[in-house]
């Protein structure tokens, strides 16, 4: 009798136990951690930047707890369709081939890419014909690798795992120039490296509609969810506010295409 | 799994080539590179010893990933220096960076292996050496080294084996062997089965090597 009653006072406890977990959901998001401003790892181990504050603002609206973990980038896409996390806030450019394999939300910015060359190279312009016989660097699996493969056929592609590591051969001298986010290199040159300049416009992947928070593909209701959200703190000024903590220009207004720079 | 293979067959092959040329130059370069530090692991008792065996601690401790990205990436930081000295132009280059690190690494392993062999060869043979007046140098050359090379053919082998896969490491440092062309054909697709194909080249490599190694053993069994 006294057994009947402690196993019945035990399912009791789990079960108000998985009622109580069941009202405070927890999300498990991803990012790669090692794009700052947009994701990183601090100084003291915590994974901070614009897409974090995006994620947080967005679980602040749903109610959720959001737990955040950090993922290699070439292999983030199979990570989230192998369940190691939720959905992806990762600044992740939407195309067509990553849409074939998880869903986006709408746009959340538009991050553009651009050129940094090392001074000692005497450039005035970043065209297909210009980069001729010039290393550039780009980080692998990227929409600026893919854009480098297809533009600059030329050129002497190298490609790094981590986009530091292809600023790090730059600034060393090993390549000429390298593709990648606008707002990266802007970040990366902010911190007192003096050894690179900007060159040519920035302009966007064809087919990109900016970058996209992903999920797998059977998870719609929490796409809807999160999209609903990201549109409540586009307007209710949250969104803008964590802006102008990083950037003091707009990311919402789309630039050229690379076929409407390159195809003049 | 075909379109995989067909419509990406250059990248397959600029994979397998690299990998095999940069296994093979490693483990032939390794080779020479370790003769020297396994003569003065078995033979000498004073500072050469010590320093062969410092070195094989270093090399066989240090993982050969760290040791490629020191090399690759803490070179790029003292470029400055390098170019004074005339020595950036070799480090400049990733592939010359990524050979230095294989052959470091596996110069290690394979000093172990021939001073393995080198010390179980029989004093009597060291006894006929010295009766038939050979100097040392001829005794080592001409009987000591073919003896112990034929001993330690096998354990070379699979030290080949391992650094064949060993340079799929390279893909940190920008050179693209086979897995680092399967990873990013990945990136592009995101379909698994690209590791398959990248495994079947794998297999294909080394058991070509093993039948290659198999025939070498054949022939100079009765050395050992």
């Amino acid at each position: 009798m006294k057994k009947i009653l402690k196993i019945s006072a035990l399912t009791a406890a789990v079960t108000m136990a998985s009622l109580a977990s069941a009202t405070a959901e927890t999300l498990r998001v991803g990012t790669e951690g090692a794009y700052a401003p947009f994701n990183y790892v601090s100084e003291n181990g915590a994974i901070e930047g614009f897409d974090v504050d995006i994620g947080n603002a967005i679980c602040d609206v749903m109610k959720v707890e959001c737990t955040w973990s950090v993922h290699d980038w070439g292999g983030i896409i199979p990570a989230l369709n192998a369940n190691k996390f939720d959905f992806m806030v990762a600044s992740m450019a939407i195309t067509p081939t990553r849409q074939k394999a998880v869903n986006f939300t709408d746009p959340y910015y538009f991050n553009a890419m651009r050129f940094v060359k090392l001074k000692e190279v005497d450039l005035d312009d970043a065209k297909p014909e210009t980069l001729k016989g010039l290393t550039i660097g780009a980080q692998q699996g990227a929409v600026s690798a893919k854009v480098l493969d297809d533009w600059f056929p030329d050129s002497d592609i190298k490609l790094f795992p981590k986009l530091g590591e292809a600023l790090m051969d730059l600034e060393s001298g090993r390549i000429d120039l390298v593709l990648a986010s606008q707002f990266a290199i802007g970040d990366w040159m902010k911190n007192g490296v003096d050894c690179c300049e900007f060159v040519g416009e920035s302009f966007l992947m064809d087919g990109t509609v900016g970058a996209g928070i992903a999920f797998r593909k059977a998870d719609t209701d929490l796409q809807a969810r999160v999209n609903d959200a990201l549109r409540t703190i586009i307007d209710n000024g949250t969104y803008e506010e964590i802006r102008k903590s990083y950037f003091d220009f707009d990311v919402m207004s789309k630039p050229d295409y690379v076929s409407e720079l390159f195809n003049k | 799994m075909f379109e995989l293979y067909f419509g990406e067959m250059a990248r397959w092959n600029d994979g397998l080539i690299l990998t095999a040329v940069m296994s093979t130059l490693s483990v032939v370069i390794g080779f020479f590179v370790a003769l020297p530090i396994a003569l003065a692991r078995s033979k000498s008792k004073g500072i050469p010893g010590w320093l062969a065996l410092g070195y094989v601690n270093v090399f066989r401790g240090v993982p050969l990933l760290v040791l490629m990205f020191l090399i690759y990436y803490g070179s790029g930081q003292f470029s400055r220096e390098l170019r004074s000295i005339g020595l950036w132009w070799f480090f400049r280059d990733a592939y010359y960076c990524g050979l230095l690190a294989l052959v470091l690494n596996t110069a290690a392993y394979q000093a172990e292996i021939i001073r393995g062999s080198l010390d179980t060869i029989a004093t009597s043979v060291l006894e006929t050496n010295a009766a038939l007046n050979l100097t040392r140098w001829t005794s080592f050359r001409r009987v000591l080294l073919p003896i112990a090379f034929a001993k330690a053919l096998p354990p070379l082998g699979n030290e080949y084996i391992l650094m064949v896969k060993a340079t799929s490491l390279l893909a940190i440092i920008t050179v693209f062997d086979l897995m680092g062309q399967a990873r990013m054909i990945f990136s592009e697709t995101f379909d698994l089965r690209v590791y398959y194909i990248a495994a079947a080249h794998y297999l294909v490599l080394v058991l070509l090597i093993e039948w290659v190694l198999r025939r070498v053993e054949a022939r100079i069994k009765w050395m050992a």
